[in-house]
């Protein structure tokens, strides 16, 4: 009997020691659910990806851009407003536009284009120590067509599961 | 309420004085009801701040090496973090048998157990969020006021295994591992529960667990094992 109960002992601190080292103290998750875009254009028949030579992003009503001036891009990451169904995103290209005559350097043509996108968003926990999030379905995606020629939703679910970099939008110069 | 009590009273110390003398020889049948300390080490501060919970059980010999088991408990859990403040408030049943490897094997008026068992545990908890706050470093962070209280259920199967020993007559003491398999449950969209009573772990399909008891057996009656018996007839 004197050895069960010394079994059970050591048995009760070995279970508190694990008890008290499983446990974590930071987030290690994201808890933003970003919009993913791809930029396509028709070249010959063909569906390409489009590279933007300038692009600059930023959220209607605030100041702060997402994307500033950034070069080469063929997609983005956007997030979507927590405070209603809609959000608005302004975007600039600078475009290179290829010399006519020789001996003539390339021209940057800037245009202005409006993204609008309509969702509704599902707030859960994504754990204890990172709190809540969102995630989205988008009902509608439209755009102005300065420079934008049509916009299309590949995947309504926006999620912050990794969907190995998948578009959710896709949107045709 | 005093008329209650005093019959309460009166009960308890008829088993726990008169009743071993009902008889003298064979084995003592009796209601065994326990208490999990383990569960008082949640009040330690470094362990788990977050919860407070019991656990009572019964458990009645059917043979030496089946008992029939009940468990019951309680839980409470209330923490708050940077984003949010959470409690929740429930209980649980779980019951089942545990078959004791040693039952054929002891001696007749020995209680040590070996055990295996099967437990199913339902829970019934609500749990609630105030003071949200969802960060959201563009846009701006979002504050909501409460979510809940949300009531909810759960179903699981466990499996229980430990050992079990007689420290003095009708005093036991000992522990068991708990696997927890969750079978079915009432899932809140928006928070999942942080700790389901009597389970463990709410992001989780399973989880394991562990008690450690100690037993008081209400002693009801002596029964003669049936080769004594023979045995005295052959005498």
């Amino acid at each position: 009997m004197r050895r069960i109960l010394y079994f059970l002992i050591i048995i009760t601190c070995i279970s508190g020691l694990f008890y008290s080292c499983t446990k974590e103290n930071y987030c290690a998750n994201d808890v933003v659910a970003y919009l993913k875009i791809g930029f396509y254009t028709w070249s010959d028949g063909q569906h390409v990806e489009k590279t933007i030579e300038r692009f600059s992003a930023r959220g209607m009503s605030s100041d702060s851009l997402i994307y500033n001036n950034k070069s080469n891009i063929k997609s983005i990451e956007l997030p979507l407003s927590n405070l209603s169904d809609t959000s608005r995103f302004i975007f600039d290209f600078k475009i290179e536009i290829p010399p006519v005559e020789p001996d003539t350097l390339p021209t940057m043509q800037e245009y202005s284009d409006t993204l609008d996108i309509v969702y509704t968003r599902k707030m859960y926990l994504v754990s204890p120590l990172c709190g809540f999030g969102y995630n989205y379905e988008i009902h509608k995606a439209y755009a102005s067509h300065h420079y934008i020629d049509s916009v299309l939703i590949l995947n309504k679910y926006v999620t912050i599961v990794d969907k190995e970099n998948e578009d959710d939008l896709e949107i045709l110069y | 309420m005093k008329m209650i009590l005093r019959y309460f009273i009166s009960i308890l110390l008829y088993f726990l004085i008169l009743s071993p003398v009902l008889g003298q020889e064979g084995r003592i049948k009796g209601l065994r009801v326990g208490y999990d300390i383990s569960r008082l080490a949640l009040l330690l501060p470094y362990i788990d701040t977050t919860r407070t919970a019991f656990e009572v059980s019964a458990d009645f010999e059917i043979k030496p090496y089946y008992y029939a088991t009940l468990e019951y408990g309680q839980q409470q859990v209330n923490f708050t973090t940077d984003w949010y403040e959470y409690s929740s408030d429930g209980y649980y049943v779980r019951a089942g048998f545990d078959y004791n490897f040693l039952g054929k094997k002891l001696p007749l008026e020995q209680y040590e157990m070996l055990f295996m068992g099967l437990r199913y545990g339902y829970a019934s908890y609500s749990h609630s969020a105030g003071n949200l706050i969802v960060d959201d470093n563009y846009w701006g962070d979002i504050s909501v006021e409460s979510l809940g209280p949300v009531n909810l259920y759960a179903h699981w199967l466990e499996i229980a295994g430990g050992i079990r020993g007689e420290l003095f007559k009708n005093c036991f003491i000992g522990w068991s591992f708990r696997a927890r398999l969750m079978m079915h449950q009432r899932l809140d969209e928006v928070m999942y529960p942080y700790y389901i009573p009597g389970f463990g772990a709410g992001n989780k399909k399973a989880n394991i667990g562990f008690n450690f008891y100690i037993y008081y057996r209400i002693p009801l009656y002596r029964v003669k094992a049936k080769v004594k018996v023979e045995e005295n007839l052959v005498n």
